[in-house]
């Protein structure tokens, strides 16, 4: 099945492999910029009741947490150039990493308006009824009172979306996407060296995840700054963050768990 | 837009008999993986020397690092080191003897227990540190103020934890089909390349993976209202 193992393939299949994680990182980061966008629209219309609206959201958010995110690729892989046929786009000579983006874009949408509502949800009522009762708008009640806590509380859980879905490009090969797994696919068939291929790509991938996981930590830290700051001196920071992130179940749900 | 919905329900009822396999992985991978958190867990809490750190480590190469990668190390390394050990102790046995789901097995259960690790150590760090003195000083075993304070309570703070990790699992053992075992998403690519009719196939399998889905969150919200029922009432 595979030759015996050689160490030396892991270093060398690393800078390869290397080249091509700024392909992951384009995923990455303009499905999470689309989701946003989408995360947003979505949240809206369930934060301020909108009627028919509102329930189009509710399915939206369900089927695509619902459903894995390999599926999801296939429907849009299968899907999206139906759909633009209809409106007489021919899609048919795009670059898979369209679709590849398309799907991690509509699948983040998803995570992110919860994020968004349990974010702003997480907001005390009272300092909004406050906020409007020393005379702000809404507007400014939302820059001045909301954004800044729900930010706050919202920093760790969409630090976890952003891993997952650093994690989840790695099936973007599955529809034929050149980024870092699909480039150590070809790597392991042409050498045969699955086991090293995979090793390789993995730290890649460790080392990334525990990148990123540092910089959401110093932003979480930035933002807590004002917050609760006698608790925070007196408590070990350790509990606020836990709290934040396991034990609020409202939170917890707007998390990926894998 | 051509979409046979007719396939659509063909489909549906082709992808039923793949179900066991996607519900065995489910289940097994979420019970292995619950033993090994809940060992990995109560290592790092009670800070067992040399066991806590491995535990640390394990559980952050196994966040660290996509699903995808657990699954194919393991299918690609077992097989050399079974193979050296046949050779090395002249056993009958060889990897080839081995079903490609045990290989799927194997991975996505320490990728469920790293996760699950997390969900036990958050479980049971919420439980208050003054009950457990309290279990204590009224002369409880370790092993009962587990058993008898911890556990329940911990079990109540992560069940939205538990309930994302089964979706999760639920939702990973799609990517058994990349070692050949088949699951819905292999019986899928079957059922679309045998009939020319991938959009509707796939409509078909996230019909089903959704409905699970669903069906996984109702049971853990009728759980959580059981369970609140002895908690007077209020949400952990």
């Amino acid at each position: 099945m595979s030759r015996e193992f050689n160490i030396d393939y892991v270093f060398s299949f690393i800078p390869k492999m290397l080249s091509y994680l700024h392909i992951t990182l384009f995923i990455v980061a303009s499905s999470l910029l689309l989701g946003l966008i989408i995360g947003l629209l979505v949240a809206l219309p369930r934060m301020y009741n909108v009627p028919f609206l509102k329930r189009v959201s509710q399915v939206y958010v369900s089927f695509f947490r619902g459903t894995p995110i390999l599926i999801q690729l296939f429907l849009v892989y299968y899907g999206l150039p139906e759909l633009l046929k209809l409106v007489d786009i021919n899609s048919s000579r795009w670059d898979v990493l369209w679709f590849a983006v398309a799907t991690y874009a509509l699948n983040s949408g998803a995570f992110i308006s919860e994020i968004i509502r349990s974010g702003v949800e997480a907001v005390d009522r009272g300092q909004i009824e406050a906020a409007q009762s020393v005379g702000m708008s809404g507007y400014q009640t939302f820059t001045r009172i909301i954004l800044p806590q729900a930010l706050a509380v919202v920093v760790p859980v969409f630090s976890n979306l952003v891993i997952a879905n650093l994690k989840d490009t790695s099936l973007a090969f599955t529809i034929g996407a050149m980024e870092m797994t699909g480039k150590s696919q070809t790597l392991g068939a042409a050498t045969q060296h699955f086991v090293e291929t995979y090793i390789a790509l993995s730290l890649i991938y460790l080392v990334v995840s525990l990148i990123l996981q540092k910089l959401f930590k110093v932003l979480e830290n930035t933002l807590l700054k004002h917050e609760h700051r006698d608790t925070v001196q007196n408590e070990p920071k350790k509990r606020k963050s836990f709290v934040v992130r396991y034990l609020n179940p409202r939170l917890s749900k707007g998390g990926k768990s894998i | 837009m051509s979409l046979d919905f007719g396939f659509i329900y063909t489909a549906f009822l082709g992808l039923f008999s793949a179900l066991p396999n996607t519900l065995i992985i489910t289940v097994v991978s979420v019970l292995a993986g619950l033993v090994i958190g809940i060992i990995t867990a109560l290592a790092r809490i009670y800070k067992v020397p040399v066991l806590s750190q491995i535990s640390h480590g394990y559980v952050t190469f196994i966040r660290g690092t996509p699903m995808l990668m657990h699954l194919l190390l393991i299918y690609f390394s077992l097989p050399l080191l079974i193979d050296a050990g046949a050779k090395h102790f002249g056993w009958s046995f060889h990897s080839k003897d081995v079903p490609y789901m045990v290989f799927a097995l194997i991975s996505f259960s320490i990728t469920s227990g790293a996760y699950m690790s997390e969900v036990v150590r958050s479980g049971i760090q919420s439980v208050n540190r003054g009950q457990i003195e309290a279990a204590y000083a009224v002369g409880m075993t370790t092993w009962q103020v587990l058993r008898r304070i911890v556990f329940p309570q911990a079990f109540v703070v992560s069940l939205p934890n538990l309930t994302n990790s089964v979706i999760g699992m639920l939702h990973g053992s799609t990517l058994a089909f990349t070692v050949s075992v088949t699951e819905i998403q292999a019986q899928a690519e079957i059922l679309a390349s045998t009939n020319w009719k991938y959009l509707e196939v796939y409509i078909a399998a996230a019909l089903i993976f959704w409905g699970l889905t669903v069906l996984i969150e109702r049971i853990s919200g009728l759980v959580e209202k059981k369970i609140n029922v002895f908690n007077g009432g209020r949400a952990s």
